[in-house]
């Protein structure tokens, strides 16, 4: 189908759908009457998490700021952890590609010290109109983002399976569809090879399996769960694991996947590799081996393969790697200890 | 409404002016109303999600800058806050109940769309529909996009080709299927 045609019918499309509206005197009257509704609703939820919530410290920095201290406790009344919130204002934008070491930066200046670092921390950014966060510890990074967490006036709410020290299992929306466990038991019991290819991983007291997933549409689509031990959270993420152990040997694992936040590693070989300290390292991986791309942060050491450019409005593969595909692997497989070196 | 009048109306909201608001519901709604609809697919999670965005538009307009593309962060706060809402959504437990439409609700929107175009958007996700909207409808450059879905520029070019692919690969299915029921 050609660009025109194809562009005539999604405007087509999105005009269809266009229609007279007036919102305005509903949305006027709901602003009109917030304050009233919004002490409720704070109340109401404030009921809610007091199960989570025992103490709510407002302290002011110098005007810029909003420092939260909230003491998280379990069922059973302990404390098991402490978040600060930071309330960002528009001089401290803060996106989703921000690195730990921008963060750590930007924890220097609020507090002037590097003391903060081993705390728990949420960093809210409001400046996006959406609360977004950061666990800030340091087996942590984790973003936080759209409905995990709310915020409203004075009020932290985390939804439950998320009290306590539960944190770091705080899903970041993947780009990625999983199979759900359900289809996932399916698969392994039907034996579907050519869709899905199981590897089992155990390493120390970590043990899980990578995922190779053939979507119908024929993309290779990857996912990685991985089990703690003791912890059986089925969906635990590998960066969590990255953050969580200083060294991590893995082997034979083919492809790890995040994009949305930029963490994740790819790899390819049955080769062992020691894993240290991976921060930023975009992958991506579309449709081929002949074209994958890596990208990683500048902090470590930057690299840039596979380059996808737009041309005339279509999407013109530009770059792609040697035609051997062993070559190809290799060259990888010693990027990646490269990368790996500079942090040993 | 001119670029310095919206701006006008923005800095009076900030002042405390709340009835100037009004301006800004005024010119947006049907844009954003179009943007929203496009992505959730359905009239009444529509009209909810837009009312709440302008909400969220009315209690973080301090935040906007003035002068910087006051469009991109509406476009913005809305993706957000629809793409939040759907993720909600597809936790609850009826979901499939709530969301079979009414025949009301399917004759309206066939009377707009064919059938063909319907069926075909129908399968593809929220997500999709939002970069098709925004890169064919709105024109933007993947770096405004960027800003919006909060993905790279080169993660958005693919996805963006992912969605062409598979919109035209349905949309031929669906013209072939209804050619057999024709013969």
């Amino acid at each position: 189908m050609k660009t025109e045609t194809f562009n005539n019918l999604i405007n087509e499309s999105i005009e269809a759908v266009e229609k007279e509206v007036d919102y305005t005197s509903d949305v006027m009257k709901q602003i009109k009457n917030r304050k009233h509704d919004k002490a409720k609703r704070v109340f109401k939820k404030a009921l809610m998490t007091a199960a989570i919530l025992i103490s709510c410290t407002t302290i002011v920095y110098a005007g810029v700021i909003t420092l939260q201290k909230i003491e998280l406790k379990n069922s059973e009344d302990e404390v098991v952890g402490t978040v600060e919130i930071v309330e960002t204002d528009e001089n401290h934008h803060l996106d989703s590609h921000i690195s730990r070491e921008e963060l750590f930066r930007y924890g220097d200046k609020l507090h002037g010290s590097h003391e903060w670092e081993n705390k728990s921390f949420i960093v809210i950014d409001t400046t996006i109109g959406y609360p977004m966060g950061m666990d800030l510890r340091p087996n942590s990074n984790h973003f936080f983002e759209y409905s995990e967490i709310e915020i409203d006036g004075d009020i932290l709410i985390l939804p439950e399976q998320l009290g306590g020290y539960q944190f770091s299992s705080i899903s970041i929306h993947y780009d990625i569809e999983y199979p759900d466990e359900e289809t996932v038991n399916a698969m392994i019991e039907e034996n579907d090879e050519d869709r899905f290819i199981v590897n089992e991983i155990e390493t120390g007291d970590i043990r899980g399996m990578s995922y190779h997933y053939n979507s119908i549409e024929g993309d290779l689509s990857m996912a990685i769960q991985l089990e703690i031990e003791d912890e059986p959270n089925f969906f635990r993420m590998f960066t969590s694991m990255f953050e969580s152990y200083e060294v991590i040997t893995v082997s034979d694992i083919d492809v790890f996947l995040t994009e949305s936040n930029y963490m994740g590693v790819s790899y390819r070989s049955n080769k062992t590799v020691r894993l240290k300290g991976i921060n930023h390292f975009e992958t991506s991986w579309f449709e081929s081996d002949h074209n994958m791309s890596v990208n990683v942060d500048p902090d470590l050491k930057s690299w840039n393969k596979g380059i996808e450019e737009e041309i005339d409005g279509e999407y013109i593969e530009t770059t792609t790697y040697p035609e051997n595909t062993k070559e190809q692997v290799i060259n990888f497989t010693e990027l990646l200890h490269e990368v790996f070196k500079t942090n040993e | 409404m001119s670029h310095h009048e919206i701006e006008s109306s923005i800095n009076a909201v900030k002042r405390g002016n709340s009835d100037a608001f009004e301006n800004i519901v005024e010119m947006y709604q049907r844009p954003l109303y179009k943007y929203i609809r496009y992505i959730v697919y359905n009239q009444w999670d529509t009209d909810d999600i837009l009312q709440d965005v302008f909400i969220k538009i009315y209690t973080n307009i301090h935040q906007y800058r003035s002068n910087s593309n006051f469009e991109g962060w509406l476009y913005k706060i809305a993706y957000n806050h629809t793409m939040s809402v759907l993720r909600k959504k597809a936790k609850e437990p009826f979901v499939l109940v709530e969301r079979l439409p009414d025949v009301a609700y399917i004759d309206e929107y066939k009377i707009e769309m064919s059938s063909e175009m319907t069926t075909t958007l129908s399968q593809l996700n929220p997500d999709e529909r939002a970069i098709l909207f925004l890169r064919v409808h709105e024109e933007l450059p993947y770096k405004d996009i960027s800003k919006i879905m909060k993905n790279s520029e080169s993660l958005l070019r693919k996805k963006y080709e992912r969605a062409k692919k598979k919109f035209v690969k349905i949309y031929k299915e669906v013209l072939q299927d209804e050619n057999r029921n024709i013969q």
